[in-house]
């Protein structure tokens, strides 16, 4: 095959392949927007293009900032840091631990914000680490790896519970669970769990701030790809 | 070349020492075929925002709906559809769109062009 970079999975419909090198858009092309939903309909407004970046991954804002967002570049392997009140942006830093590999595309993939670190997926590298930042969203620490993998396991994006613990959708059905300390547990689900791309715990009563909502990217039958959806662990 | 064999590697999950955990899971919706459903967020009234780069929009789900719908909030002008979605003041979300290349999957060794996006 010509490309040089993907995963094959085991489905009922027999062997896919995802091609991470082609998940990319055009130089140019991506744009950063905000939308408000307090208005009906959202008011949405066209902050900036990004002339030199082709994948804006995982977006984070900055918490105690209402202007700065945080975004990874599994391209590159860096951060890049935007302004949305100025439309202003650039690379905010950069490190070995967020880069692609010769076998993986994709390197830092997820970001979240919590107690003054940016926490991160390596889809490549196959790690999940953190590094210090502060208010203005710059690196101020070495970052470090909190976890590896589990065999047979490829890390996407992820959530943080209100107990440090990181939540992490990764491919082909699993979540994740990574205590502080770097222990993880694995869920596994193949009829709920269908390449889980993504997560966020819900807002609101106990209830929902227990809830964990996971975006499944889908499943191949045949040609199609099947069963896209959002799906709720009771964590 | 990297080619990994996803079947073959639960067996060593096991053997690893990873733990393994149970909970319930229930599904919320589902979305028509060919959509690869990539982010989400949660607005401050709980209600989902979703989006897939397989379409320029964003979508709004109730989870606590008896027969939970999408609804679509806002379909962008250009774009082949949102990558990132964070919030960054009280229920106001920066979103980042692009127009991809494609997304390109190789079905046994033919490639299969499940959204291919000219522009």
């Amino acid at each position: 095959m010509k490309f040089c970079c993907y995963i094959s999975i085991q489905t009922d419909g027999g062997e896919i392949v995802w091609d991470f090198a082609n998940t990319r858009a055009l130089l140019g092309s991506l744009t950063v927007w905000t939308v408000n939903f307090g208005t009906s309909p959202p008011t949405v407004k066209n902050i900036t293009r990004i002339a030199n970046s082709t994948i804006f991954n995982g977006i984070a804002a900055v918490p105690g900032s209402t202007k700065l967002i945080l975004a990874a570049d599994s391209d590159i392997g860096a951060v890049w840091r935007v302004n949305i009140n100025s439309g202003a942006y650039s690379i905010a830093f950069s490190d070995p631990l967020f880069a692609n590999t010769a076998t993986g595309i994709l390197g830092i993939n997820g970001i979240r914000i919590k107690g003054g670190y940016l926490y991160f997926t390596n889809s490549a590298q196959g790690i999940f680490g953190r590094v210090p930042i502060d208010g203005e969203g710059s690196k101020i620490g070495a970052a470090e790896v909190i976890a590896n993998v589990p065999s047979g396991v490829v890390y996407d994006d992820f959530a943080i519970d209100d107990g440090g613990n990181t939540w992490i959708a990764s491919h082909p059905n699993e979540v994740v669970e990574v205590t502080p300390n770097g222990n993880q547990r694995i869920i596994t689900n193949t009829t709920l769990l269908l390449n889980p791309t993504n997560s966020v715990f819900g807002r609101g009563n106990l209830k929902e701030r227990k809830t964990l909502y996971v975006t499944n990217g889908g499943w191949f039958v045949g040609n199609d790809l099947v069963n896209g959806s959002v799906v709720a662990i009771s964590t | 070349m990297f080619r990994l064999t996803l079947l073959a590697a639960f067996a060593l999950q096991v053997t690893l020492g990873d733990a393994t955990k149970v909970l319930p899971i229930r599904n919320i919706f589902t979305f028509p075929i060919n959509t690869f459903v990539e982010n989400i967020a949660v607005r401050s009234n709980s209600h989902l925002i979703v989006a897939s780069p397989s379409v320029p929009t964003l979508f709004t789900i109730d989870p606590s709906a008896p027969s939970p719908d999408a609804s679509v909030a806002h379909t962008f002008p250009e774009g082949t559809g949102p990558w990132g979605i964070t919030e960054i003041t009280s229920d106001k979300f920066v979103v980042v769109t692009g127009s991809m290349f494609s997304l390109v999957y190789l079905f046994y060794d033919e490639v299969l062009l499940l959204h291919k996006y000219p522009n």
